[in-house]
This record gives C-alpha cells, sequence and structure tokens, in this order.
C-alpha cells in the first residue's frame, strides 16, 4: 500500500468515504432487492501516459451526461477509479461508456468498463471496490509459507526444547503499540504494549531448515516453552516495574505457569490491573476447563483474560452475548468487507456491545480501519499505524 | 515476621502459631490447577507469615495465619472446584500429620512418545467402554455409548492426544468384523453414542451395520460425538456434519467442562457434558450427562443421563 492510499484513513477523505458508501449500498441492494445499474471506470488501470490532467477532463466530459440529470451518482474511489450508479434501464450509462470506450481504446471496454447489475452483481462490485481499496495487494504481500521443509524429528524437538528452557530469548522478544484512533483523531495513540517472543526467529535459531507449521502440536509446545522463558525474564523485578501497560498474548497453557504465576505474583495488585492476558479463542474450544481456570484465576487476581487472534469465522461461535470477555482481539480478514448479509449480521451481533474491548488485528489497510469505525471499534495494531511513525 | 523455614512438614506445622491454619490441598484435577492453587498459597503465606511445603505426592500444605489461609482455602474451591481440607491448630495438628503421613507418592506425568506407545499397546477391552443412559425421568436405558476410556492424565493436552488414539482405533476396530468381538458387547434396540476422532467418520464406515443412519425424524437415530477443539475449523466441522446428517447421524459435541455448554454456539447440536451442580444457562437441542452420579436436574425431557448400571 502507498503511503498516499494509507493517508485515507486519516482524514476520512472524501475517496474513502464514497469507497464505504458504495459498499454500503451495494449491500443494502442485496438485502432490500433495490435494483441499480453500475458503470464502473477502472481508471486506475490506465497507464500513467493516459492519466494527465488533460485526460481527465476528457473523461469528465464524457461522464456529463449521467451527472446532468441527477438520476446517477458519482462515486469517486481511493486510486482513481470511478462509479456511476443509477436506477434501470440506465440507459445513459450506456451512452457514457460507449463514448468513454471511443475515448479510451486502449485497454478493452470489458475489462475497462465493466456494467453491473445489483443486487445480483453486489459480490462483484465490492470485489471492485476492495481492489480499489488495496485490500487484494495487501494479501499479495502476506509472506510466502515456507517452502516445504519438513518438520522436526521427535529428538530434534526434544533437543530444542531443552535449548530453549536455559535460553536468553531477550533479543528475540518483539513489542508491539496497540493503538487508539477514532475517526476525527488527528494522531493515533498509544494505548498499550504487546509483547511476545518473534517465535519464527526463535524458531530458526533452534530449529534450521525445520518447519514447525507442518506439526501443531510441536509448535504449540514449541510456543509453551518460548512464552515461558520470555515470562521468567518479564518476572525480574526490574522488569515487571517497567512493565506498564502490557498486552500479553500466551498460549492457554502458559497462563497457569509457574513462570507466569510468578509474574502477577511480583506485579502485585496494582500491577495486575494493567495487565491483559490473551489465549488463543481455538484453545478454549480444546480446553474449556483450563479456560475457566484461568478466568477465574484473573477475575480473582485483578488481570484481564481476553481472547487472542479470533478469526471471523470463529466470532459467531463465541459471540459476547455468550461469553463475555473483557478484550476480544479480532482479526483482519477482507471477508469482513466482502461477506454476504447474513455473514455480517452474524459478525456485528457477536461483538461485544462495549466496542472499547475489541483491537482489530493486522489493519493493514485503510479499508479496515474503515470497517472498524463503522462499528464504533477504535482499537488497532497494524502496518497503516505503525507506518505513520 | 515468618516462621523458620523448613522443608518438613512436622516442623513446619510446628511452627504455626496457636489459632492459625493448616491447609491441605491435595495433588488432583489438572496441572494448572495445581500450579494455581500453589500460587493462591504462597501469596497467602507472604501475607499470613507462614510458609507453603510441596510433598512428595505433589499434594501442597500451607500453614499461615488463619485469615489469610482460609482466604486462599476459599478462592482454591470457588476455581478448582475441589476444597482443599484445613485444620484450625494446634487442635488439629495431630489430623493434619495423618494427612500428610498417607499422602500418595506422585503419578508420573508420561511424555508424548510414551503415552503413544501405551495407548498403542492398550487391548481393545482396556480402552473401549460401554456406557448406558437413561432418558427423562425413565429409570431404564435408553442410549448407550460407546467411547474411549478416560485415563486421568493430569494435561488436558495429553487427555486429548490419547482420546484421538482411542477413537481412531475404535473405528478400525468396528470396520474390521474379525475384531469386532473385543468390543463390549452393544445392546439391540438401544440409541447408540458413539465417540469419533476430530475427523468424524471415515468414508466407507458411515453406512455400514451397527450403526447405520436412520431417518431424520427417527427419535432413535444414532449420535455421533465429535471433540469441540473440531470446531476449531468451522468450515471443516461443518464439511463433517453435513456428512454425519446425511448418513443419518444427529451431530453432538463431547467436551470436557459443563461451561463450554453456556459459551459455544452450537446450533442444532447435542452436547455431551460432565453434569455440574448447575443446570446450563444454555439448553441444546439434546444433553447428554456425563458423570457417575448426574445431579438431580438431568431428569428431565431432552436428557440422557449417565449412570445406568449395567
Amino acid at each position: 500500500m502507498s503511503l498516499a492510499a494509507a493517508d485515507l484513513a486519516w482524514d476520512g477523505s472524501a475517496p474513502m468515504r464514497d469507497a464505504m458508501a458504495l459498499a454500503t449500498l451495494a449491500r443494502e441492494c442485496v438485502t432490500s432487492g433495490v435494483e441499480r445499474r453500475v458503470l464502473y471506470l477502472r481508471l486506475s488501470l490506465l497507464p500513467p501516459q493516459l492519466r494527465e490532467p488533460r485526460h481527465q477532463r476528457l473523461v469528465r466530459e464524457a461522464l456529463a451526461p449521467v451527472l446532468r440529470p441527477t438520476r446517477a451518482r458519482l462515486y469517486e474511489l481511493p486510486g482513481g477509479d470511478l462509479a456511476a450508479l443509477s436506477p434501470p434501464p440506465g440507459e445513459h450509462l450506456e451512452e457514457v461508456r460507449r463514448s468513454l470506450a471511443r475515448l479510451l481504446p486502449e485497454i478493452a471496454a470489458e475489462t475497462l468498463l465493466p456494467r453491473l447489475r445489483l443486487p445480483a452483481e453486489a459480490a462483484r462490485l465490492l470485489t471492485l471496490v476492495e481492489a480499489a481499496l488495496g485490500l487484494d495487494g495487501a494479501a499479495a504481500r502476506a509472506p510466502a509459507p515456507a517452502p516445504g521443509s519438513p518438520p522436526p524429528s521427535g529428538s530434534e524437538m526434544d533437543a530444542a526444547l531443552r535449548a530453549l528452557a536455559t535460553s536468553n530469548l531477550t533479543s528475540f522478544l518483539r513489542r508491539q503499540t496497540v493503538w487508539r484512533l477514532a475517526p476525527g483523531d488527528e494522531q493515533a495513540q498509544p494505548v498499550g504494549t504487546e509483547l511476545r517472543p518473534h517465535l519464527p526467529d526463535v524458531a530458526a535459531a533452534l530449529l534450521p531448515g525445520r518447519s514447525l507449521a507442518a506439526a501443531p502440536s510441536y509448535a504449540r509446545r514449541f510456543r509453551h516453552a518460548a512464552e515461558r522463558r520470555m515470562l521468567a525474564e518479564l518476572a525480574r523485578p526490574q522488569e515487571a516495574r517497567d512493565l506498564g501497560e502490557a498486552c500479553l498474548p500466551l498460549g492457554l497453557g502458559a497462563v497457569t505457569e509457574v513462570e507466569f504465576l510468578r509474574l502477577e505474583a511480583v506485579l502485585g495488585p496494582q500491577g495486575r490491573r494493567h495487565l491483559v492476558v490473551c489465549v488463543p479463542a481455538e484453545e478454549l474450544l480444546a480446553d474449556p476447563a483450563g479456560f475457566a481456570l484461568a478466568r477465574g484465576l484473573s477475575q480473582q487476581r485483578g488481570w484481564r483474560l481476553g481472547l487472542d487472534e479470533m478469526e471471523p469465522a470463529l466470532l459467531p461461535l463465541l459471540p459476547a452475548h455468550r461469553l463475555d470477555v473483557p478484550v476480544l482481539r479480532l482479526r483482519f480478514r477482507p471477508e469482513l468487507l466482502s461477506g454476504d448479509g447474513a455473514a455480517r449480521a452474524a459478525w456485528d451481533a457477536a461483538l461485544p456491545a462495549d466496542r472499547s474491548r475489541v483491537v482489530l488485528l493486522g489493519a493493514d489497510a485503510p479499508a479496515a480501519i474503515a470497517w472498524a469505525w463503522q462499528r464504533g471499534i477504535t482499537h488497532f495494531t497494524g502496518r497503516v499505524l505503525e507506518a505513520r511513525l | 515476621m515468618g516462621f523458620p523455614v523448613s522443608q518438613d512438614w512436622r516442623t513446619a506445622l510446628a511452627a504455626v502459631p496457636e489459632g492459625g491454619l493448616a491447609l491441605f490441598s491435595p495433588a488432583r484435577g489438572t496441572l494448572a490447577m495445581r500450579r494455581a492453587a500453589r500460587a493462591l498459597m504462597e501469596d497467602a503465606a507472604v501475607l499470613g507469615g507462614g510458609q507453603v511445603l510441596a510433598l512428595p505426592g505433589g499434594d501442597l500444605l500451607l500453614g499461615a495465619q488463619a485469615a489469610p489461609g482460609h482466604r486462599a482455602g476459599r478462592v482454591i474451591a470457588e476455581l478448582t472446584g475441589q476444597a482443599p481440607e484445613s485444620w484450625i491448630l494446634p487442635a488439629g495438628r495431630e489430623a493434619a500429620e495423618a494427612r500428610c503421613r498417607d499422602a500418595p507418592p506422585a503419578a508420573p506425568v508420561p511424555s508424548l512418545a510414551e503415552l503413544e506407545a501405551r495407548c498403542a499397546a492398550m487391548a481393545v477391552p482396556d480402552f473401549a467402554r460401554l456406557t448406558l443412559f437413561a432418558e427423562g425421568t425413565g429409570g431404564r436405558a435408553a442410549a448407550q455409548r460407546l467411547g474411549p476410556a478416560q485415563l486421568g492424565l493430569p494435561d488436558p493436552e495429553l487427555e486429548s492426544l490419547a482420546r484421538e488414539w482411542f477413537c481412531g482405533r475404535l473405528l478400525a476396530v468396528l470396520a474390521d468384523p474379525a475384531q469386532r468381538g473385543l468390543l463390549p458387547a452393544l445392546r439391540p434396540g438401544l440409541r447408540l453414542i458413539l465417540d469419533l476422532p476430530r475427523g468424524g467418520l471415515p468414508g466407507g464406515l458411515s453406512t455400514g451395520a451397527p450403526w447405520r443412519g436412520a431417518a431424520p425424524d427417527d427419535p432413535n437415530r444414532p449420535i455421533a460425538l465429535l471433540p469441540l477443539s473440531s470446531r476449531a475449523d468451522p468450515a471443516r466441522f461443518a464439511a463433517i456434519e453435513a456428512g454425519l446428517r446425511a448418513a443419518g447421524w444427529t451431530v453432538g459435541l463431547a467436551a470436557a467442562d459443563a461451561r463450554a455448554l453456556d459459551w459455544v454456539e452450537a446450533p442444532g447440536l447435542a452436547w455431551a457434558v460432565p453434569a455440574g451442580e448447575m443446570a446450563p444457562r444454555h439448553w441444546p437441542e439434546l444433553l447428554i450427562a456425563l458423570g457417575p452420579d448426574v445431579p438431580g436436574w438431568c431428569r428431565g425431557p431432552g436428557i440422557l443421563r449417565e449412570g445406568i448400571g449395567p
């Protein structure tokens, strides 16, 4: 994502608002069944030599017929795409499309100037909007899965766990800021620090050429051992004093380990009030009794236990009205924008009513922040915010 | 001001002043519970000027002032569901000493490899369990569950791995007519409850006898129990659930803690959970109440309850 695109989220610029408005309208057409015709101008596909001001002026002139009768509405999207919406039959859209095709013969009209019908083609429209928002680019940048390295053998694993038990992980400790950013805020405010051992680096150091992804139970054990080391270091009185507003994403097993219990004892009642621990939602499903114990302990001792890495697909399974947690860390996925009406209703219904409890993880695109703001979510971690520093 | 630090429970108990408390938390439940209990006792020891001793069997002994000791005991009972034993000293000293003397030695927690070898070596009759269930207010057996034995391991991850291995072996034995005789004999006419591994039924099995499915409205449709953890992958679970339903099964979830029933949305699914004293807040379509003596609220419609003798 270019910085220019990232900036769009900040000032709530017109293209950003238009994109969200268009996405909302497409969904409303689906729910209400109202018909609309759409002419989508993928001007972002044009080569730079066709994007000079004089070309833009020509495009505007060609668009004039749809704007004049006020029967169509024009949406300006990030990246330069335009979308014109009109009630059926929308002959004037056809007229504009013909003149634009004459004006820009370099790219086939089917690609450059797609026609869409709402509500039937709402999903296709949303995909185009997402592309304009840079979401597809965000997905493409995700790190490629490790090229098929084998999982470690049992004895390699034992050796790595033994090494981990006495290693110093200070250099592998990763701190990430949790930000608060509300609509209208000029600056994102740091509200806390997330601490975790950076497992891929630790694994690369201790298990070179081996992939833990291929063996989930080994991966869990490795994570557990690494977290215990991190907690042992954090529990040193000096470190514990400096912890501040901290969020520790931990495996459920680590929460009842000696090292964590020592840390929370060292923190004392005052320090515990600032501590948030989040465990993966799927570990709650694997060990509900363990989760209940950790939850009871947190309530007794005054720290907060939340859920980490909540995938949108899991959210309706563990809705807030069933399980009330003080912190819900939701992973942003593009399907939050593109899902159908029923899925979106299920997600919205599952979120806690108090949206200040929700942290959106992986807010790497302005669209993620726009999605969150529509729901009153203002806490984030992710690249868009880190890049602002 | 603290008591002299001691490694021996006799001196530790002797050091507690009059009116103090001896709190004994036996090594029960998961390792997580025992560690949490220890942390709470340590806290009470710091506040109450005492000390915590870990006995060789993993049992914990706290000698401290009465107020923080009582508080620790109450919180431990609340969190783990098991109240520690306590004695006011010096009157209860003999009883406390006897309890420490008779504490059993610790059972070692197996490593992953040891557990796998142990599960693979167990004979079919040792791990295949048939239990009977009554329905509603009736006292007669209405259903039978064919499932794996519980090993009672203090690590839930190991326990669920053992369940996976046992369920896989159960299916292999069921599929092999030559071995089926090793299983406990199924009662004809009783509804079948079958524990399945996370992956559900392998394709060929879903239509074979004696676990053949039934019509959708048949009240005696067999029930397939999947572990709650299988829901962590919603798409895969939906596919497995659809396959089982199409083959004539009712689908249920097995969870180790009844609170999961309140937390997890599971429309249309049966639930098999250990029945606690409190009835759940959210009633599932069908509740399978597990445990040697299920409480009174389990005698109602829509509940299959364990604990019917053979």
